[in-house]
């Protein structure tokens, strides 16, 4: 076991950021553990805390990305939510990246249903009902799971959501002011907007939002082909385009809706 | 007697109950700009004498149309627009085209989005919808200016 535990330790230098070494050992971890330079490196590298929680919870969230140790039993565990040892819920860290999170890769392309099922499945593991029962760090962190899942999936599932986050993950947005638009393309929205203006009937005004529904599939599938060929600027073009046209969406429903009541 | 003044009473009271209700989140300027829009409307785009500034907000996808006319002394003698979006953008625009009426283009010019969102009350997340309402004043300037040009070099 000691000749065991010098090796990993001459290892343990070349400790990447996450706090892993690199060798394999027929040794336990515990033992690893017991060194005392590998302790000290890895109390260096935990608890990156975000105040807001903390001083809601009064205890500091352990959240390295990859390898972490359990509030509960202190062991090493690879698994994000659900401890492999002793199955208690982690604590969450927010800025996780959804992909990751919904164990998807990171492009625009993904299936919904897919997406779905991996969302339910993700909920069936840390909804609060199942932890009505734990402890109260369990349940707390399990509500927090719970809506970080939930906010994961809606970002991911709604195509608009998607490409706005994908760009927010390259460090770019879509552009906030009134910057130089097409002309063209604002006078045409002005006439379909003028076009729901005028709109009275249900009829009618279902039929525009069809025709604008099978013209935002469109613009997804090239938005797909922008971020699959990497083109942001393309991309950034098109997201500013369907927003334009769902916002036109937006007023048909609410006057639909309007209709209706009246 | 008392049975009047008892009976008033009662009646008062859930008056007073529903004066405390708070009714909107939008300032009373601007639900008034929205309920009773002044200047919504179009000007001749192909009269050089008119200016059209067409804007949009990529953010909320609001699409703002603003047209001025001016008269030979440089005065804009009257202001439309048309505006899709939110009730903040329709407010900013309509309180807009009242201001500049009756200012010449260089002092149309000079209006900034913080003297509209301050008379309109706009919180902070409504803030670009007044910019937007400055740039539509901006573009219809420049564009009556571009067709002045056009006229003089035509001559």
């Amino acid at each position: 076991m000691r000749r065991v535990a010098r090796i990993c330790y001459a290892n343990a230098n070349k400790i990447n950021g996450l706090g892993y070494t690199s060798c394999r050992t027929v040794g336990t971890t515990s033992a690893l553990a017991t060194l005392p330079r590998l302790q000290v490196e890895w109390e260096q590298l935990g608890a990156a805390p975000y105040l807001s929680t903390q001083q809601k919870r009064g205890y500091v969230p352990d959240n390295m990305s990859t390898a972490s140790n359990c509030w509960n039993c202190k062991k090493d565990t690879t698994d994000r939510m659900l401890c492999q040892h002793c199955k208690h819920l982690q604590d969450v860290n927010t800025e996780v990246n959804y992909f990751e999170l919904m164990d998807f890769p990171q492009t625009f392309a993904l299936e919904a249903s897919m997406l779905t099922k991996r969302f339910r499945q993700l909920q069936s593991l840390v909804h609060p009902d199942k932890f009505t029962n734990k402890t109260s760090r369990e349940q707390s962190n399990s509500a927090d799971w719970s809506s970080l899942i939930n906010k994961a999936y809606k970002t991911l599932l709604i195509p608009i959501e998607r490409g706005q986050y994908l760009l927010k993950l390259h460090g770019r947005q879509i552009p906030q002011d009134n910057s130089a638009l097409d002309k063209e393309f604002l006078m045409e929205m002005m006439e379909r907007n003028e076009e729901v203006d005028e709109a009275n009937t249900k009829q009618e005004l279902e039929d525009i939002h069809e025709s604008l529904t099978k013209e935002l599939e469109e613009k997804v599938k090239h938005l797909s082909k922008h971020f699959a060929g990497n083109n942001l600027e393309e991309a950034t073009a098109v997201m500013v385009e369907m927003k334009y046209l769902l916002s036109i969406q937006k007023t048909i429903k609410n006057k639909l809706q309007s209709l209706m009541g009246s | 007697m008392a049975s009047l003044t008892r009976v008033s009473r009662l009646l008062q009271a859930p008056l007073r109950r529903v004066q405390s209700i708070p009714v909107a989140l939008y300032h009373e300027n601007v639900v008034e700009h929205y309920e009773n829009p002044r200047n919504v409307g179009s000007l001749d785009k192909k009269d050089s004498t008119v200016g059209t500034g067409l804007v949009g907000a990529p953010a909320c996808g609001d699409v703002m149309k603003l047209q001025i006319k001016v008269d030979e002394n440089g005065k804009i003698i009257d202001a439309k627009f048309k505006t899709f979006g939110c009730g903040s953008a329709i407010a900013s625009s309509s309180l807009a085209t009242e201001w500049v009426k009756g200012k010449t283009i260089d002092e149309a010019g000079k209006l900034k989005n913080t003297d509209i969102a301050k008379e309109l009350r706009l919180p902070p997340v409504k803030l670009h919808c007044s910019m937007l309402a400055e740039d539509a004043i901006k573009a219809a300037l420049a564009d009556y200016k571009v067709k002045q040009q056009k006229k003089k070099d035509d001559k």
